[in-house]
């Protein structure tokens, strides 16, 4: 009954805090200047005439030869009112209006058409990331200050010091392009279940996963020599469990309270998409999306994206709390 | 911004003949467009077929020709839609045309330069200006010109990639969906800028602004009947006063419309000072005093007489003498240019019935100049213009008619097509009805704009041009494949043509994916940048093409900004400082350093790519006065003789040898001037913001931060340090880098936030070099870096050349804007002071380019922008493909995917890349 407590709590304060977040980022946004420059062959006047159709900007300022050189910002707080209007009578969220790849674009389309790339390479990331991660951190703990800890130790700082750019170019030189093990890119298309296209990921995919096996290692191997080292441990020994058992039923659920928050948040981190890979390796993901629609001043992506990853970083925040009591029972979140 | 658009059409050729090169086409045509043979027929040559693969960094997402807004989207549109006219290789009859006996393309026949231009999806072309109906008011000397309506005539067997007929209806309603007020299409302006159709602005705009119309057009037959109806009649002080920019007594700026019975007077803004400062007959007579101006007795009349006046001073025989007044303040008001009116003042002096000027006549309905009056009508929502109204209509099933207010020679005088017809009109706005209704898309709550997501995805997307989309993944990749319900693929003039059947592109944003990509043989094209032009600039697979693109050293100057910049850079607004900078530079060894393969030197505002004779092929480069003007520019004198001389080592020089060895380096002359600017910064250094104990800082500003850019910086750095070595300035440069200048670099640049733009310039529109200058000499050009130089107010003297036209051998003084506006047609129409009209067919090519040539000396000579390289684009095509000519020709490329040669067919080449080894690296370093 607490936890149940606890997390409505937690959701209540999340939405006002979402809610809060979101205003700031709607008037942030929108209290940015709005600059309107017409190319050769261009009439500036159609371009702001159109941010006045869309509810944007009123009472234009025109120079002597009527051409229109500004206009006044209709209020936050009216563009704000049809912004959720639109949202949730229709759930329009709107449309793509100065982001160059997609303009006239059901900005939710977009979204929910690029947002599938992102999550799986993230989510084979972990997959192939997480196992290989701690293992390598508790094969370190367990052979601690011999010649395999000081191997695994090398290769985590390798992997640690290289920044992901690096690793993905070394992934896609010699393993795409030298040795052709894999396409040098994704595949096109949405059937994203099928072994060429998974496949086709496997670059990104590495080159996303190696930092992160680093870290899992690293994190891990800390941690577990720690616990490896206390007095419950030498008690869980002489009360006859083997050496595996106590590691893995005491040792590492002990050690799972850092970690797993820390695979968690390296999840929502990806799940943002990376700007480099999927350049790299031409994944038609969001990775860009969110930096292009602010330098492009396109509100409704910008909208968009701001919730989606606001959203991703509250929900996140509260499953790590209450993940907490899962892994140590201990810990209760909520109770007094 | 008039005719504005007349440079995006070409920019748009330049666009598609650019586009030949990597991935584009050019439709085909056909002299005898209803006839035409199955390319198979009679023919024994089969070309091999084949896909082409490329890639593109930007998706496309809109390529709807209504509302596309970069040219990301014209990857698509030229593929999916046809030209209504079009351009082709010219080939030599006497070696037997076109194609060989098996049907093959003849290659040997194509004529070096040459070529023709041709109906496409068009049939004919009529000039009907004199037959229109009386509706589209087309003046006695109009219809003797010609060329102001069109009746266009379409092929009848045009379709939709799906077989749906394309006929006039279609073309009608695409453009009433174009101009459709209530969508504010992107592109409308193509048809009220560029072909200025008749009423499309008013149709377009009609829900937006109010709009003044003559008085006439109203049903009134008389300006006084409009005024005894009660119509307030206004009069366009810009166009007939030349008042743009003038202000009343408390500096608001008078509007373009004035009411007639209006009494608020207006006056150049300057004026208003002087008179505020000199407000005393004495303090105005001390003035002219001060001016060096004179009053004189005894003043021939003329008529036998003799009167006493105020002059400028100047001798009687000098051309600028001028008799000011009689009396202080006469004389003040003219020296000081009073041209205060207001529309009280106007209408009763030139415009009244019987007014002193007896202007009545000329601006009575149906007059001339009727245009001057107006009527203010509302846009209030009970105003209506109807789409029939506007200049565009059927006249036929598969005919419609095109009334323009602007006159275009689309036919020669032998009835054959003007290369102009493809120029200006290669396309006109073209939906499928029933797929755009669908996609309409209505305004959301609080906005009233309609919008439509046509073309923007597979589902919305209709063709009917060579190729149809098949395949599109938005950020990802698209496919287009043959459409075989395209009209061209009957036509004779195309068999043996558009052999790849299909075209698939993949977004790859980064270049070194790019590069792998290509290497591997996955993709058939690449352009070769500056890492990689040493490997690859003597492959067998390369191509150089020389561009339009003409890049410059950008030196901010606007002395107020730089005062307060807190940077003690006050010197870069002293011309002399600016001069030492550009002859400190060579050329050759910017191009080495910083842009090896990828440019070459070049001197003038416009490059060697701009055409002023587009059928004889003659470039404004190769001018004479071109080449005059800039040997003026870079320190060459001309002698009695006609030879050159620059005062070093270079006597006596040909014109040809001169202009051949001018690089524009005088490391010495560069010292000697920034001395003097040095001595200039000392004499005033409040003026100039100069603080003698600091260093002078330059900020280089690039939008990206690399190595590259920082040894640019470096770079000028070390040129600098080598001008001001021995001298006071020694040591005193820095410049410093900011390469977070942001992506809006160019306004950042034109708003002083740094000073040295690097390789800053335009490309395009290579067929108009008259209209090219405006990126100098209009401070309202988008492509003006330096609008701080106020060209609209900046006087220029100039002696027209003699010849057999009005102004031939006057001495003419205009502002820069006015002769630019004078040079290209434009004068009348932007309401300048002077009208003469210089445009193409106006005047002989000869004077136009003494006009283009002085416009571009002036501009040179103030170093705002340091002349630097012309772009040189170099290029790998894939062994799969070769292009059918290695000779670049202005509008056909290099023949473009229509002209491609098919050397390995897909499965060929799979073979061939595997024996390889999956690596084509060696191959393409390959020299021939």
């Amino acid at each position: 009954m607490y936890m149940f407590k606890y997390v409505l709590k937690r959701l209540g304060l999340m939405l006002m805090t979402f809610a809060v977040i979101m205003l700031v980022c709607f008037t942030l946004i929108k209290l940015l200047p709005i600059v309107v420059n017409a190319g050769a062959g261009e009439d500036a006047n159609i371009t702001w005439l159109k941010l006045e159709a869309r509810g944007y900007v009123c009472n234009f300022r025109y120079d002597e030869a009527g051409n229109i050189i500004g206009a006044d910002r209709v209020p936050i707080m009216t563009q704000l009112f049809y912004y959720l209007k639109n949202i949730f009578l229709y759930g329009d969220f709107g449309m793509g209006v100065s982001l160059p790849e997609y303009r006239n674009q059901p900005v939710w389309d977009v979204f929910a058409e690029k947002l599938p790339p992102t999550v799986l390479i993230n989510i084979y990331s972990t997959i192939i990331g997480v196992p290989i991660g701690l293992g390598l951190g508790i094969i370190a703990a367990l052979k601690k200050n011999t010649w395999i800890d000081q191997l695994i130790n090398i290769i985590i700082i390798l992997l640690i010091s290289l920044p992901s750019i690096v690793l993905a170019l070394i992934i896609q030189y010699y393993f795409c392009y030298k040795l052709d093990w894999f396409p040098l890119m994704m595949d096109s298309g949405f059937a994203y279940f099928n072994w060429s296209m998974f496949k086709s990921m496997l670059p990104a995919v590495f080159a996303l996963c190696l930092g992160s096996i680093a870290g899992y290692a690293r994190y891990t191997r800390a941690e577990l020599s720690e616990v490896l080292t206390s007095e419950f441990m030498l008690l869980a020994r002489t009360k006859g469990l083997t050496r595996g058992q106590a590691t893995f039923r005491h040792a590492m659920r002990n050690s799972m309270v850092v970690i797993f928050p820390s695979i968690l948040s390296e999840f929502i981190a990806v799940l943002s998409g990376s700007l480099v890979i999927e350049k790299m390796f031409s994944i038609p993901g969001v990775g860009r999306l969110y930096l292009d629609s602010i330098n492009a001043q396109d509100y409704d992506f910008f909208m968009l994206l701001s919730g989606f990853y606001c959203l991703v970083g509250l929900l996140a925040g509260i499953v790590v709390d209450i993940s907490y009591g899962f892994i140590d029972p201990r810990i209760r979140m909520g109770a007094k | 911004m008039k005719n504005r658009w007349k440079r995006l059409a070409s920019i748009a050729v330049g666009c598609v003949m650019a586009s030949t090169v990597a991935f584009g086409f050019v439709g085909c045509g056909d002299k005898k467009p209803d006839g035409g043979d199955n390319s198979g027929d009679n023919t024994t040559y089969v070309a091999k077929k084949g896909t082409y693969r490329t890639f593109t960094s930007v998706m496309p997402s809109n390529w709807n020709l209504m509302t596309y807004e970069d040219n990301n989207d014209t990857q698509i549109t030229d593929y999916i839609n046809s030209d209504l006219f079009t351009y082709d290789y010219e080939f030599d009859a006497a070696k037997g045309g076109k194609f060989k006996a098996d049907g093959s393309i003849n290659v040997d026949a194509i004529v070096d330069g040459g070529f023709v231009t041709q109906y496409s999806a068009v049939s004919a072309l009529e000039d009907v200006t004199n037959t229109v109906d009386a509706k589209w008011k087309y003046t006695p000397d109009q219809k003797k010109e010609g060329g102001y309506a069109w009746k266009i005539t379409f092929r009848d067997d045009l379709k939709w990639d799906d077989g749906t007929v394309i006929n006039a209806d279609s073309f009608v309603y695409s453009m009433k969906e174009q101009l459709n007020p209530d969508f504010l299409n992107f592109r409308a302006n193509t048809y009220y800028q560029t072909l200025m159709v008749k009423n499309a602005r008013n149709y377009f705009y009609k829900n937006t602004d109010a709009t003044y119309e003559t008085v006439g057009s109203l049903g009134y037959e008389s300006n006084q009947a409009a005024i005894d109806d009660g119509k307030d009649i206004l009069l366009d002080v810009y166009t007939f006063y030349g008042a743009k920019g003038y202000v009343d007594a408390e500096g608001n700026p008078v509007a373009q419309w004035v009411s007639y019975k209006d009494t608020t007077e207006y006056n150049a803004p300057e004026v208003w000072e002087l008179y505020e400062t000199y407000d005393t007959v004495d303090k105005q007579e001390d003035f002219l005093i001060e001016e060096g101006c004179v009053f004189v007795t005894g003043i021939d009349d003329g008529k036998g007489g003799t009167y006493d006046a105020w002059t400028n001073g100047k001798d009687p025989t000098d051309k600028e003498y001028k008799v000011l007044g009689k009396t202080v303040e006469e004389a003040f008001a003219v020296y000081i240019g009073d041209d205060l009116f207001s529309g009280e003042m106007l209408w009763e002096f030139f415009f009244a019935p019987g007014a002193p000027m007896g202007y009545d006549e000329y601006v009575e309905v149906g007059q001339p100049y009727e245009t001057w009056l107006g009527i203010r009508v509302e846009n209030n929502g009970d105003r209506t213009v109807n789409f029939e109204d506007v200049g565009f209509y059927k006249a036929g099933e598969n005919s419609v008619v095109i009334c323009m207010d602007k006159s275009y020679q689309f036919l020669k005088k032998d009835g054959s097509l003007s290369y102009l017809a493809a120029y200006y009109m290669s396309s006109l706005p073209l939906v499928k009805e029933d797929l755009y209704e669908r996609c309409k898309q209505e305004p959301t709550a609080g906005s009233t704009l309609w919008t439509t997501n046509y073309n923007t995805s597979k589902d919305t997307t209709a063709s009917w041009g060579p190729y149809k989309l098949t395949q599109f993944q938005g950020g990802k990749s698209y496919t287009l494949e043959r459409n075989e319900n395209w009209y061209g693929y009957n036509m004779e003039e195309n068999k043996n043509q558009y052999n790849v059947t299909k075209i698939t592109c993949e977004c790859i944003p980064e270049d070194e994916t790019q590069w792998l990509s290509f290497l591997k043989g996955e993709i058939d094209d690449i352009g070769l940048d500056t890492d990689h032009i040493a490997d690859y600039m003597y492959s067998k697979y390369a191509t150089f093409t020389s561009t339009t693109g003409t890049y410059a050293m950008q030196l901010y100057s606007n002395l107020p900004v730089l005062k307060n910049n807190g940077r003690n850079n006050g010197i870069l607004a002293i011309q002399e400082f600016r001069k030492a900078f550009s002859l400190s530079l060579n050329r050759d060894d910017v191009v080495e350093k910083i842009w090896p393969g990828t440019a070459i030197a070049n001197y003038g505002a416009l490059n060697s790519l701009y055409y002023y004779d587009i059928e004889n092929g003659k470039t404004y480069r190769d001018s004479v006065q071109a080449k005059k003007a800039l040997l003026r520019v870079y320190g060459f004198t001309e002698n009695a003789d006609g030879t050159w001389s620059n005062g070093a080592n270079i006597s006596n020089y040909s014109l040809e040898d001169a202009y051949e060895a001018m690089n524009g380096f005088n490391p010495e002359l560069a010292k000697e001037l920034l001395k003097e600017a040095y001595n200039k910064l000392e004499a005033n250094p409040e003026y100039y913001g100069y603080d003698s104990s600091k260093d002078i800082v330059l900020i280089y500003g690039t939008q990206v931060d690399n190595p590259k850019q920082r040894q640019r910086a470096e770079y000028l750095q070390n040129i600098l340090n080598t001008l001001a070595k021995d001298t006071p300035l020694e040591g005193k440069f820095k410049v410093e880098f900011n390469g977070n200048v942001g992506a809006k670099w160019g306004d950042a640049f034109k708003a002083g936030a740094y000073e040295i733009g690097f390789g800053f310039g335009f490309t395009g529109n290579a067929l108009n070099p008259f209209d090219m200058i405006s990126a100098f000499v209009d401070d309202s050009d988008n492509l003006n870096y330096h609008k701080y130089w106020k060209t609209s107010s900046e006087t220029k003297t100039f002696t027209m050349p003699e010849g057999d036209y009005a102004e031939s051998g006057k001495t003419l003084t205009m502002t820069l804007k006015n002769w630019f506006d004078c040079l290209n047609g434009y004068a009348e129409l932007n309401g300048d002071e002077y009208t003469y009209n210089w445009d193409a067919g106006k005047v002989a090519d000869d004077i136009r380019l003494e006009v283009l040539a002085m416009l571009e000396e002036t501009a040179l000579e103030q170093y705002y922008s340091v002349m630097l390289i012309a772009e040189y684009n170099g290029a790998l095509l894939s062994p799969k493909f070769s292009y059918i000519t290695y000779d670049y020709n202005l509008f056909m490329g290099y023949g473009g995917m229509r002209y491609f040669q098919v050397n390995y067919t897909d499965s060929e080449w799979t073979s061939y890349v595997s024996g390889q080894g999956g690596n084509l690296e060696n191959e393409y370093k390959k020299a021939n």
